[in-house]
């Protein structure tokens, strides 16, 4: 049985798949891993509370969990993962030896999404487990075309949307800045009129590319899409310095790009940038995007290629 | 199976198949269960022996009967155990013993500890033949190729310890098998250290084994 699959006529590559086997007992483990082991790569934990922050760590695709543990039981620890907001998408399966159907009621309840039971069935475990890749494969998929803009690659507005006001109240929770940059192409009704839609297709695609590249240096930074021509880049627990300093970086990237813009003043394309800090609005995602609005138009009508905070 | 006790000489003429089918070890499920994979078998052999002499323990301390639920779950975990390793008579002896608990059926269960620590005591004579006959059988070859200029040099052995302390790192159950990989030359660091971070590591006691990894690091500098 391999690994790669066909979806749609695609082949899926299931191999870089992470799967953690949680057993209070080695040998258990064992049995799983010499099951699995060549087709994804296998981690383990003893107990509940090691399986937490195994999970936290390495976020596998799939967690197998026995139930009968010592300290934090199967289901408890199901519960927690399901908690905590890193860990809540990653499926659970139980491997229970018992067949009461309390048990597997309470089994479902703490939110696992299957069982396999013990003694385990080499086939069964390794369908059910390719079974389950697949369907989180697809979730993932599906996350991706729901959450990112189509022509770019970056985030789209739904997802800025959900997750601008999540780091808006961790902000005001931590009093620290969260910063939001407003990019627009300066001109870029005109760039479309004389070079046409494919080449303006093609300015975003290396606008987005150069925000990105320049714009984010950290894990929680993101870039979204926001409308035709414009880009937001969200600076959690960064404070209006060091937003400027991003902005400017981008603004200056984006010059050097050297992309032919005759009818610019400027010659070649370029941004305008607007950038607002979050922590002096209330918890008000559209307000905070309408001050970085605001600051945007400054660096608008006094010339444009400009950051304005 | 009588009380006859293994002899090491049985071993001069026979395959792990045949040894397994004399002792009631139910080699072809086993085989079948762990894919084959006769190295993850004989590690969880190695972790199975050790856990015994705990049941053993439990089982002659006439303690352990007073606390029932403790000892429910540990004859649950043991049939658990048992039956994955292919030890099907220790499997339905501690599941008759955890029903017996579980239904207060005090006279029988005597009855049945003093078999299973029988039985026990049997499979602690077995456990460590078949270790030595899987190693022969399976991993002749393997050997071999260790010694015909396989040797790992200082420089290499110091990057695969860091690549096994990265697995040990994230709880990466390869670990096991690089560290197969590199036994023999580690042991000549430290035959001690050795030995106790692949008694760790058969136990998936990853914290242990990264402190005992760590040492080995300093220990080649
Ligand atoms: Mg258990």
């Amino acid at each position: 049985m391999s690994s790669t699959e066909l979806i749609g006529g695609r082949s899926v590559d299931l191999t870089k798949a992470t799967v953690l086997v949680v057993d209070d007992q080695p040998v258990n483990i064992q049995v799983i891993y010499a099951l699995l082991c060549e087709d994804y790569t296998v981690l383990a934990a003893t107990s509940g509370e090691e399986a937490l922050s195994v999970a936290r760590e390495a976020r596998p695709d799939l967690i197998l969990m026995d139930i009968v543990m010592p300290g934090l039981s199967g289901m408890e620890t199901c519960q927690k993962l399901k908690s905590q907001d890193d860990t809540s998408e990653i499926p659970v399966i139980f491997i229970t030896a018992s067949y009461s159907s309390e048990e597997e009621n309470e089994c479902w309840m703490s939110g696992g999404i299957d069982f396999i039971s013990k003694p385990i069935n080499p086939m069964t475990l390794k369908n059910r487990v390719k079974a389950h890749l697949m369907l989180k494969y697809q979730k993932d998929t599906l996350l991706e075309m729901v959450y990112l803009d189509g022509l770019t690659g970056v985030f789209n507005r739904r997802y800025l949307d959900e997750h601008l006001i999540k780091h808006i109240h961790l902000s005001k929770r931590s009093k620290r800045e969260t910063c939001v940059l407003l990019i627009d192409i300066d001109f870029f009704k005109q760039f479309n009129d004389r070079y046409g839609h494919v080449q303006g297709d093609d300015a975003l695609k290396q606008v987005a590319l150069l925000v990105k590249s320049k714009g984010l240096k950290r894990i929680t930074d993101f870039v979204v899409r926001y409308g035709g021509e414009e880009f937001v880049v969200v600076l959690p627990e960064t404070n209006i310095s060091g937003a400027k300093q991003v902005a400017e970086r981008i603004r200056a990237a984006i010059q050097t790009l050297n992309l032919e813009h005759l009818d610019s003043p400027f010659g070649e394309l370029t941004v305008s940038i607007g950038i607002t800090g979050c922590l002096s609005y209330d918890v008000d995602d559209s307000a905070v995007l309408e001050a970085a609005d605001q600051k945007l138009y400054q660096a608008k009508v006094s010339g444009r290629n400009k950051v304005c905070f | 199976m009588s009380g006859r006790s293994i002899e090491h000489e049985e071993l001069a003429n026979i395959d792990c198949l045949a040894f397994c089918e004399q002792h009631s070890i139910a080699w072809l499920d086993v085989m079948a269960r762990f894919n084959h994979n006769t190295s993850v078998y004989k590690t969880a052999l190695s972790s199975f022996l050790s856990d015994l002499g705990r049941y053993q323990t439990q089982l002659q301390d006439k303690g352990s009967l007073s606390n029932s639920g403790l000892f429910k779950a540990s004859m649950h975990t043991l049939k658990g155990v048992a039956s994955s390793l292919g030890f099907y008579n220790i499997a339905d002896t501690a599941t008759s013993i955890e029903q017996r608990v579980k239904h207060g059926d005090d006279i029988r269960l005597i009855e049945e500890c003093a078999v299973l620590r029988e039985q026990i005591a049997y499979a602690e004579g077995c456990v460590p033949l078949l270790i030595e006959l899987i190693e022969r059988e399976f991993e002749q070859t393997l050997n071999e190729d260790t010694t015909a200029g396989h040797q790992l040099d200082a420089c290499n052995l110091r990057e695969e310890l860091e690549v096994l302390l990265k697995e040990i790192q994230s709880n990466k159950m390869d670990s096991m098998n690089t560290l197969n990989r590199i036994k023999n030359e580690l042991s000549q660091l430290s035959r001690d250290e050795t030995y106790k971070l692949s008694t760790a590591l058969n136990n998936l006691k990853f914290k242990e084994a990264q402190e005992i990894v760590t040492n080995l690091l300093v220990l080649g500098d």
